[in-house]
């Protein structure tokens, strides 16, 4: 039993001011819901939208009104609405939550609705609406959204690529004009920078070094040698200092004041003097003497002995100056000595590495002999090797300048080399990663293409099918639907007019052919992305249309039906529901409900409709002075119907009338020749079957026909003569004929030539010989 | 409504990438599911490119050129 809805309950919601619930029946795999306008047919399939898509519904296109705002029922708010949905014993709900429509729980089934205005869409609009009104079957969003990534990638991999290939012009643009600046243009930038690179870097550092080396010991030497002259200086100044001392203080002592035993009675004589003023008489001698005069002179000489002792003094000071002089002296010409020997020996290590002319050959001994006695006035003996020394040391020092400036060169050459061979190495990569990306491109909007065309190759052929169910031999169809090339989201159709292929059938093709060709497409398509799980719905998608056409379109309609869980079709267009009514469609496959009037006070009303057949089994037992004249009239309208639908089955002839309006007897005339020909055979749930002939049941039938004019037409006092039982028989027959010539399983009249033998109903358990009437 | 297309497509060319060796192994399994809820970046398809590259996978025109 495939999945069937089971009910919907709409409350609060678009026309629904009062909630409704509608019954759906699972046995029928089609409901036909019809309804005059404004009645609430569209209120019922917004519903569907709402808790199947979270869509609007009808108002969703329309940009003049605000959605949400009318989606309410009359007075009542978002909040209030809510839309219930039984589906396959499950059941959801969906209100307005926030700012969208909500459904839960989730796994809802969903519903491929097409209305009227969205046939237009898919017919006459412009290829990019026609693209959007299947986008829901067509577009693969993700996908899209993944590709537009990659595209953007792919950009931006194709700058970074230009950018890093730039980088490798410049760089290797740096290395040219740094060849060029060094005016090493002779050779190729490539062999010169090998070249330059290639160079030994640890010949270049030797030189440097050992030319830092001889200047470093020869500054050392230098300072050694000036430390020493002043040394030389510093003693030669005491030597000086000390001679003068020595000689002053002999001097001193040549005046014979320098005794001591004379120091100390002078002392005595000063102390003597000081203590005894006013003496007149030495006490020694007995002289006179002045005392005052005396001591004064005492006073002097004693100061003239103290001199005595600083000259002593200054003799030791000078000495030991002098010998502080010598060790210093001693110790700077050691050190000079040896910074002498240092600088000689390692000029002698360098040197002698060398490869050198005769002329500048140094004799090292001699060398060493004129370094070390360099600081000598009378050091001549080795002034060429001195000579040869300077020359070859500007020699060291212009090789150190060379090899720092090829040194730098070499630096600078490698930096750039593998600046470049960096920037070499990701253009490659970024090349590879771009070519990849390219790759990718050409799979993805590929595949997605191809998935698209292959969609459109099967729904293209589909729709064919469909539509040459409906419009045979009529020179149409050929329907052709692709993307238009290098557009995104275009879809183009085009098809067959009188032999004339890849026309535009909106050009050519008449509105009730486009409108069928809509729907055509809008079947195939949702037919070949059915998953057992989704409802369609047509919503007033067929006005007029003539018998042949209209029963055409029923039975393909039918046989896609069963293709889907349920489909449900709503129409305003009354002869439709009719043509069940009469046994013109497969009535016992499809769930009628009519849709009455809408009030605000009473919303959205609704009822079961009957097929005239039924109604008449109901009435018939039960027949009252008041609705005989119902059953004759209802008799007279089903069994016309009936009629009817034979003689265009067979193609009876009948006069000709303007509006194709015949009555009862005309169509018994017609029937005539024919009647003793027809049969039905019944396939019973047993297996068994029952075969009809028809002929006798007309023949009852045409005896009656008198009781339609006389009670269900007209007013006529013969009428009143005819009995309740009369007019139970004359629907009983017509219930009869009616039985005879409908499927009891679908209730469908056979309108199916597929044996070539006989007609078949739409479930095939009914068939109706002969399928040609002899002519 | 419809058995998702998404994913129809992102098979297929999880298929073409596959046969192509053009996506490292470790993206192959998990890139259906990031074509078909549409989560590839723009870095994430570079990375996709660069890892391949790096592991030699497929010898894709970029290479063969």
């Amino acid at each position: 039993m495939p999945k069937r809805i089971e009910k919907l309950i709409i409350k609060d919601f678009r026309g629904a001011t009062v909630p409704l619930e509608l019954d759906f029946d699972k046995s029928k795999p089609m409901a036909m819901i019809f309804g005059e306008n404004g009645t609430g047919k569209s209120t019922i399939v917004d519903a569907f939208d709402f808790i199947c898509n979270q869509k609007y519904g009808s108002i969703e296109d329309r940009s003049s009104i605000k959605k949400k705002s009318h989606l309410p029922a009359i007075g009542k708010s978002k909040s209030d609405i809510s839309v219930t949905l039984i589906f396959d014993n499950k059941e959801w709900k969906a209100q307005h939550m926030g700012t969208e429509p909500q459904t839960e729980p989730s796994d809802y089934p969903t519903a491929n609705i097409l209305r009227r205005n969205k046939i237009l869409d898919l017919i006459d609009a412009p290829a990019n609406e026609r693209y959007k009104a299947l986008a829901g079957f067509l577009s693969v969003p993700n996908i899209e959204k993944c590709e537009n990534t990659l595209r953007n990638a792919i950009l931006n991999q194709e700058r970074e690529y230009n950018e890093s290939t730039s980088a490798v012009t410049q760089a290797k643009e740096e290395l040219v004009n740094l060849q060029n600046e060094l005016k090493e243009g002779e050779k190729t930038t490539e062999e010169w920078s090998r070249e330059v690179t290639e160079i030994n870097e640890a010949d270049l550092k030797k030189i440097i070094k050992d030319a830092d080396e001889i200047n470093a010991l020869q500054e050392q030497y230098n300072i050694a040698k000036q430390q020493l002259t002043d040394a030389q200086k510093n003693l030669d100044e005491r030597i000086t200092a000390e001679t003068k001392a020595k000689e002053e203080l002999t001097a001193f002592k040549e005046k014979g004041t320098s005794k001591e035993d004379l120091q100390k009675l002078l002392d005595t004589a000063k102390t003597y003097f000081t203590q005894n003023e006013n003496i007149l008489q030495c006490p020694v001698c007995e002289q006179n003497i002045q005392s005052e005069e005396i001591l004064k002179r005492l006073t002097r000489r004693l100061e003239e002995m103290a001199s005595l002792t600083k000259l002593i003094e200054a003799v030791n000071q000078a000495s030991r100056e002098k010998a502080t002089s010598e060790q210093i002296f001693k110790t700077r010409k050691d050190d000079f000595e040896q910074r002498a020997i240092t600088l000689g020996q390692k000029i002698k290590e360098i040197k002698g590495a060398e490869t050198e002319t005769v002329e500048n050959q140094i004799d090292y001994e001699k060398l060493l002999e004129e370094l070390i006695k360099s600081n000598k006035t009378d050091a001549e003996t080795a002034k060429d090797e001195l000579a040869k020394y300077e020359k070859y040391k500007a020699y060291l020092n212009a090789q150190k300048e060379t090899a720092e400036k090829k040194q730098k060169q070499q630096a600078a050459v490698k930096s750039l080399t593998e600046s470049i061979k960096q920037k070499e190495e990701k253009s490659k990569k970024d090349a590879a990663i771009f070519a990849r990306l390219k790759e990718y491109e050409t799979i993805v909007p590929r595949e997605r293409k191809q998935y698209t065309d292959n969609i459109l190759a099967a729904v293209s052929s589909e729709v064919e099918r469909l539509y040459q169910s409906i419009h045979p031999e009529e020179g149409l169809g050929g329907i052709r639907l692709y993307l238009k090339q290098n557009v995104r989201g275009s879809l183009e159709y085009d098809g067959v007019f009188q032999g004339t292929s890849g026309i535009p059938p909106q050009a050519y093709y008449s509105d009730a052919h486009l409108d069928t060709l809509g729907i055509c497409m809008f079947l195939a398509l949702a037919k070949h992305f059915n998953d057992k799980n989704t409802i369609i719905i047509l919503d007033d998608v067929v006005t007029s249309a003539d018998e042949a056409h209209r029963e055409r379109f029923l039975k393909m309609l039918h046989d896609e039906a069963d293709n889907f869980c349920h489909m449900i079709v709503t129409t305003h267009y009354r002869p439709w529901r009719d043509f069940y009514r009469i046994g013109g469609g497969p009535a016992n496959k499809v769930q009628f409900i009519d849709l009455q009037l809408w009030t605000k006070e009473a919303g959205i009303r609704h009822s079961k409709s009957k097929l005239i057949i039924d109604e008449l089994r109901a009435l018939k037992d039960n027949i009252t002075v008041d609705n005989r004249q119902s059953i004759a009239s209802k008799s007279g309208i089903l069994l016309e119907g009936m009629l009817d639908l034979l003689a265009l089955r067979y193609g009876l002839k009948v006069p000709r009338r303007p509006l194709q309006q015949f009555e009862l007897g005309i169509l018994f005339d017609s029937l005539l020749k024919h009647k003793k020909h027809l049969k039905t055979i019944q396939e019973n749930d047993d297996e068994t079957k029952t075969e009809i002939e028809i002929k006798p049941l007309i023949e009852k039938l045409e005896n009656m026909t008198f009781i339609r004019n006389q009670i269900g037409s007209h007013w006529n006092p013969d009428g009143s003569l005819l009995s309740d039982i009369q007019v139970k028989e004359f629907a009983e027959n017509t219930i009869a004929l009616c039985e005879a010539l409908t499927c009891k399983v679908c209730g469908n009249l056979p309108n199916r030539d597929k044996s070539g033998s006989y007609w078949q109903c739409q479930c095939g358990k009914k068939q109706m010989y002969p399928q040609r009437m002899p002519s | 409504m419809i058995e998702k297309p998404d994913k129809t497509v992102a098979e297929s060319i999880h298929n073409k990438l596959k046969e192509k060796k053009l996506l490292k192994d470790s993206y192959l399994s998990g890139i259906v599911e990031k074509l078909s809820s549409g989560n590839i970046s723009e870095e994430e398809w570079k990375l996709m490119a660069e890892l391949s590259l790096e592991n030699n996978e497929g010898k894709g025109d970029a290479e063969k050129n």
